[in-house]
C-alpha cells in the first residue's frame, strides 16, 4: 500500500508550513529516515524523514509552497513493489490521488470548519492527535459506538507503527527547553494561580461596568507591556499663582468658568514635549515612532470610571482655548456625552487627581502613549530662595509633579530633561493669559 | 409480590439469577431482560438496596428540606419576612422515608413490566450454578447460568463501638431518628458525615465533624475540600482534620468521645455520636469461599468484565470497591450483563464516574484533579472561575463557590472537573458527557450555553482554560 507523507504538525500554535527544499525526486528510491525535504514554520525549522524504504512515486508539492499541517507531500511505494518508477506514478496512486493532483489537496481541517462528509468519525481528542502525529485516519475504523476513532485506538495505532510526523513532533518537543517551561510571556501569566477569593456573608458583589472592565483591562496590559520608571519634581508655583490670583476674577466673568491649574501644567508640557519628541511617541513592533502632532489627554474621572478625552492639536492652541477644551471635554464626560473619538489618538496624558493629602504619585502609563504626567496637591511649603544674595526661608506654594516613563524607550538622562523643563515653564510662569 | 418458587428444593432455571437489588442490581436485571433473559432477583429486604431506602433518596430528601429551611433562615428570599421559623424534623424523616417507600414500590412494579421475577429471602451459592434461596421458613434452590452478586454494602463499625441508635448511630439508625439532638460528633469527614453535618448544622445542632485525614472528603481535590470547609465553619460547624477517635463512653447525659488532633487527645461531650467512618462490603456468609470467588482487602475480586474466579459468578457494585456510589453500582451492572451476553468490549471506564456530596454548597467531581493530573505528567491547564462571575448566580445568591475544568494543554483534552456551589451536582453531567465523548476544552467553549444558566460557568472554565474567558 502507498505511503503517504503528510505536513507534520510542530506544535500547537502552527498551522501551515513551508517546502524549502526537497532532496529527492520523483522516481528516487529511498531507505527509512532518509530526508525527504526540508521544511520551515514560522517557529522552527525541520526535515522529514521517509517513514519506509522504497520508491518517492509522487510529490504532491512544489519547493517554495506553503500548505496546512497534514497537508499530504509526497506518496512513497513500499519497497517490495518491484516495477519501474514511471509505472508506479501511474498505476500505484492510493484512492483519492487523482483528486489532490489536480490541485486540490487533501487537509486535516479544524473540527468546526471540516466539512461534515470528508470527516471519518473520530472524537476531537483523537483527531487533534492524528494531525499532530500525521495520521491519516480516513478508512479508519474505530472502537467508539458505530467504528468512531477514539484516544485509545490513536494510541493503539501508534503503538503498532509511529508516524515520521509524529517523530518530527517528538524531536520538536524534546528541543523544547523542558515541558513545562512557558515560552512566551502569554503562556507564563496563563499558568500564574491567582489567590483564591472566599466569600463571606454580606459581601458585596459589584459587577464591572463596561468602562471599569476596559480600564481595568488597560491598566493591567500597561503595566504588563511598560517597564515604568517614576520621578518626581518639586515645583515651586508662587509666580504662577500670582498669575492666576490676577486674572482669575477676570476669567470667570469673560469665560464662565473658573480658571485651575491644569491648563498651565498642560501648556508646559506641551512645551516640553516639542524639545523632548522622544515622550510624545509610541512603541510600534520593534521601532519607537515619534507622533506628529501633539494631542494631550486629560483624565477625567467620571461616575462610571477613567476616562481620557484628547485636546487635539494641543500644541496649536493658546492657553485660554485650552482651558476651554478641558472645560468642556471634562464637563461632557462626566454627562457622558462624549464621543468615541474624542478619547482616542492622545500622544502624551497629564492627569490631576485633584484630592488633597496627596504628596505624589505615579500614574499608569496610557498606552500607547509612553509617558504620563501626575500633578500632586497644590500645597504651601518653606522653600529656600535667594534674597540680596543671601539665602533665606520662604513660604511658597508648591506642587509636586511626577512622570511615569516607558523605561523601553525613555532613558533616564531624557526622562529628567523632560520633567526638569516642565517644572522650569511653571515657575518661570511666562504665559499669556 | 411475585414468588418464582413453589415449595421446598423446587428448582426453576433461569439466565441469570441476582442477588441483591439495589442499583446495581435492579438495574442489571431491566437490562438483561432487555436482552432477552429470564432473570430472577433475589432480596432479603425492600427492594432497591441502600440506595432507595437507606441512601441516597431518604438523605436527598431530608437535605432538601433542610435546604429550604437554610434559604428562609438566612434570609436569603428578598422581601419574605418570617417569624417564629421552626421545624418539625419528625415530619421531615416521615417524608422520607415515604419518598422511600415510593421509589421501592416503583423498582417492584419496573420488575413486574420486564417480567423479572423476584424472589423474597437471603440468598446463598450453592455450588454449579445454583443459589440457595431461604426466607426463615422455606429454602428453594434456583438454578441459573448465571449469577450476579451485587450484595452491595453495610456500615462499617469501628472496633469497641455499640451501635445503640439512641445516643451512638450509623447514617442508617439517623435516617431513622425522628428528634434532633442538641449537640452531635461526626467521626468521619466524607459525603456521608458532611451531608448530616449540614441538615443538622441548618436545624440549629452543634455539630462537630472529625476526619483522620488532613483535609474533609479525603481522596478528592483539596481546594474544593478547604472550601467546603470554610463554608461550614462559617456556619458554625467546628471540623477537626488530622484527628483520629480514640475512644466512646456513653453515660446518661450523652456521649464522651475522645480524640486525638495534632494538639494531643481532647473529649467531646455531645448528645449523640454519629459514626460515618466508610463502608464494608456483604461477602460474609454467602458462600463465596466454597464457590471459589476471592475477596481482597474485603471487596469481591472481579476481571475487567466483571466475572469472579468462579465462571459464571459475576459482581457488581459496592461489593467490588470504591467508589461505592449507585450510579456506578447500575453502570457496571449494565456493563456485566452485557459481558455475559457478549456484547460489550469495554468495563465502566473510572476517570468518567462522577462524584456528588448534596449538602450546600454541593461539591462534585470527575476525573482527574488538578494534582493527579500533574502527577500523571500531562501538561496542565486549568480553567477556575468563580460563580460570583456569573450573572445567574448573583441574581439568585448563589455566590458561592467555583468550576475547575483541568484540561491537557497538548490537545485540549479535558482530564477532569471539580466543582462546588449551588447546582453542581447537576452542571458535573455536561463535563462528564464532555469526557466520554473526547470533546476537547475548545469544543465545549464553542457550545453556546442558555443565559442566564448556572451553566454558563462551565462554559466560561472551558473558555479559561485556554486563557480565553469572557467574564471573568
Ligand atoms: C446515607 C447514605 C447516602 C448515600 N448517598 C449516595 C448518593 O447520594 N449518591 C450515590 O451515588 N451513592 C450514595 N450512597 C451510596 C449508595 O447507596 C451505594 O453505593 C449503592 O446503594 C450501592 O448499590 P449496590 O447495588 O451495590 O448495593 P446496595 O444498595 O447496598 O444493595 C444491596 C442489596 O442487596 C441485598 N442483599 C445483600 N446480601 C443479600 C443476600 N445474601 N441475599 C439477598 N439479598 C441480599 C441487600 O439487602 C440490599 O438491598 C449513599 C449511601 C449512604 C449510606
Amino acid at each position: 500500500m502507498a505511503i503517504s507523507v503528510t505536513m507534520p504538525q510542530m506544535g500547537e500554535s502552527v498551522v501551515e508550513g513551508t517546502i524549502e527544499k526537497w532532496c529527492v525526486n520523483e522516481g528516487d528510491r529511498v531507505e527509512k529516515d532518509q530526508i525527504l525535504c526540508e521544511i520551515t514554520t514560522d517557529k522552527v525549522d525541520a526535515e522529514i524523514p521517509a517513514p519506509e524504504a522504497g520508491i518517492v512515486s509522487r510529490i504532491l508539492v512544489p519547493e517554495g509552497q506553503t500548505v496546512e499541517v497534514a497537508t499530504e507531500l509526497a506518496v512513497i511505494e513500499p519497497a517490495e513493489v518491484t516495477r519501474p518508477a514511471a509505472a508506479a506514478t501511474e498505476e500505484a496512486r492510493p484512492e483519492g490521488s487523482a483528486r489532490e493532483a489536480s490541485g486540490e489537496a487533501r487537509t486535516t481541517l479544524e473540527p468546526s470548519e471540516a466539512p461534515e462528509r470528508a470527516r471519518p468519525r473520530a472524537s476531537p481528542v483523537a483527531r487533534r492527535m492524528a494531525e499532530e502525529q500525521g495520521i491519516d485516519l480516513e478508512g479508519m475504523t474505530g472502537s467508539g459506538v458505530a467504528g468512531r476513532i477514539t484516544k485509545a485506538d490513536l494510541l493503539a495505532a501508534l503503538e503498532r507503527e509511529p508516524t515520521p510526523a509524529g517523530a518530527v513532533a517528538q524531536a520538536r518537543r524534546a528541543e523544547a527547553p523542558s515541558k513545562g517551561v512557558p515560552e512566551t510571556l502569554g503562556e507564563w501569566l496563563g499558568g500564574m494561580h491567582l489567590p483564591t477569593y472566599a466569600p463571606r456573608e454580606g459581601d458585596q458583589v459589584i459587577p464591572f461596568s463596561t468602562i471599569r472592565r476596559r480600564v481595568a483591562e488597560h491598566m493591567v496590559v500597561s503595566k504588563i507591556v511598560s517597564p515604568h520608571v517614576g520621578i518626581v519634581a518639586e515645583v515651586d508655583l508662587h509666580k504662577l499663582v500670582r498669575l492666576r490670583e490676577a486674572v482669575k476674577a477676570e476669567f470667570k466673568r469673560s469665560y464662565g468658568f473658573n480658571l485651575t491649574y491644569l491648563p498651565f501644567v498642560v501648556e508646559a508640557t506641551v512645551r516640553a514635549l516639542k524639545e523632548f519628541p522622544r515622550l510624545n511617541a509610541s512603541v510600534v513592533g520593534e521601532a519607537v515612532v515619534e507622533r506628529a502632532g501633539i494631542h494631550i489627554g486629560v483624565a477625567v474621572e467620571t461616575e462610571k470610571g477613567l476616562l481620557v478625552p484628547v485636546i487635539r492639536d494641543t500644541d496649536r492652541l493658546s492657553l485660554i482655548a485650552v482651558a476651554e477644551a478641558i472645560e468642556d471635554l471634562s464637563r461632557r464626560a462626566r454627562q457622558r456625552e462624549i464621543s468615541a473619538d474624542e478619547l482616542h489618538g492622545g500622544t502624551f496624558t497629564v492627569t490631576n487627581p485633584g484630592r488633597e493629602g496627596n504628596l505624589y504619585g505615579f500614574a499608569v502609563i496610557n498606552q500607547p502613549q509612553v509617558g504620563i504626567l501626575r500633578m500632586g496637591e497644590l500645597k504651601k511649603r518653606p522653600v529656600v530662595v535667594e534674597q540680596d544674595g543671601h539665602d533665606a526661608i520662604a513660604v511658597h506654594p508648591v506642587m509636586h509633579l511626577a512622570l511615569s516613563y516607558d523605561h523601553r524607550i525613555i532613558d533616564g538622562v531624557t526622562g529628567n530633561g523632560f520633567l526638569y523643563r516642565v517644572a522650569r515653564y511653571l515657575e518661570a510662569a511666562e504665559f499669556v493669559v | 409480590m411475585t414468588h418464582g418458587v413453589d415449595g421446598e428444593q423446587a428448582m426453576t432455571a433461569y439466565d441469570l439469577a441476582i442477588i441483591g437489588s439495589g442499583p446495581g442490581g435492579y438495574v442489571a436485571a431491566i437490562r438483561a431482560a432487555q436482552l432477552g433473559m429470564r432473570v430472577a432477583l433475589i432480596e432479603e429486604d425492600a427492594l432497591g438496596g441502600v440506595c432507595l431506602n437507606w441512601g441516597c433518596i431518604p438523605s436527598k430528601a431530608i437535605l432538601s428540606a433542610a435546604e429550604h429551611f437554610d434559604q428562609l433562615k438566612a434570609g436569603k428570599v428578598p422581601g419574605l419576612q418570617l417569624k417564629g421559623l421552626s421545624v418539625d424534623y419528625g415530619a421531615v424523616i416521615d417524608a422520607s422515608r415515604k419518598a422511600a417507600e415510593r421509589l421501592s414500590r416503583g423498582v417492584a412494579s419496573l420488575m413486574r413490566k420486564n417480567q423479572i421475577e423476584v424472589v423474597r429471602g437471603r440468598g446463598r451459592l450453592a455450588g454449579s450454578g445454583q443459589v440457595l434461596v431461604s426466607d426463615g421458613e422455606r429454602e428453594s434452590t434456583l438454578e441459573a447460568r448465571n449469577i450476579l452478586l451485587s450484595t452491595g454494602s453495610r456500615e462499617l463499625v469501628l472496633p469497641g463501638i455499640e451501635i445503640d441508635g439512641r445516643r451512638v448511630l450509623t447514617s442508617r439508625q439517623a435516617l431513622e431518628t425522628r428528634e434532633l439532638p442538641e449537640s452531635i460528633v461526626i467521626v468521619g469527614g466524607g459525603a456521608v458525615g458532611l451531608e448530616f453535618a449540614y441538615t443538622y448544622a441548618v436545624y440549629g445542632v452543634q455539630v462537630t465533624v472529625v476526619e483522620m485525614m488532613d483535609q474533609l472528603l479525603p481522596g478528592l481535590d483539596r481546594e474544593l475540600a478547604e472550601a467546603l470547609a470554610n463554608s461550614f465553619t462559617r456556619r458554625g460547624v467546628k471540623i477537626a482534620t488530622s484527628t483520629t477517635y480514640r475512644g466512646l463512653e456513653v453515660n446518661d447525659q450523652g456521649v464522651v468521645v475522645t480524640v486525638e488532633g495534632e494538639k494531643g487527645e481532647q473529649e467531646l461531650r455531645m448528645d449523640q455520636l454519629l459514626l460515618a467512618v466508610g463502608r464494608r462490603a456483604r461477602v460474609e456468609d454467602i458462600g463465596l469461599e466454597q464457590a471459589g470467588v476471592q475477596v481482597e482487602n474485603g471487596f469481591v475480586a472481579v476481571g475487567e468484565d466483571y466475572c469472579t474466579a468462579a465462571p459464571g459468578i459475576w459482581a457488581i457494585g459496592d461489593v467490588i470497591g470504591p467508589p461505592l456510589l449507585a450510579h456506578k453500582a447500575s453502570e457496571e451492572g449494565k456493563a456485566a450483563v452485557e459481558f455475559m451476553a457478549g456484547q460489550r468490549k469495554k468495563r465502566v471506564d473510572p476517570k468518567t464516574i462522577p462524584a456528588c456530596i448534596y449538602c450546600q454548597p454541593q461539591v462534585a467531581s470527575v476525573g482527574l484533579s488538578e494534582d493527579e493530573a500533574r502527577a500523571a505528567d500531562y501538561d496542565v491547564r486549568v480553567g477556575k472561575v468563580p460563580f460570583v462571575a456569573s450573572g445567574k448566580a448573583v441574581g439568585t445568591g448563589h455566590t458561592e463557590g467555583f468550576v475547575k475544568i483541568v484540561s491537557d494543554a497538548r490537545y485540549g483534552e479535558i482530564l477532569g472537573c471539580q466543582a462546588i456551589g449551588a447546582g453542581v451536582t447537576e452542571l458535573i453531567a455536561e463535563v462528564t458527557l464532555a469526557m466520554v465523548l473526547e470533546a476537547t476544552v475548545r469544543e465545549v467553549g464553542e457550545t453556546c450555553h442558555a443565559h442566564p444558566t448556572l451553566s454558563e460557568v462551565i462554559l466560561e472554565s472551558a473558555l479559561a482554560a485556554e486563557g480565553r474567558a469572557i467574564h471573568f
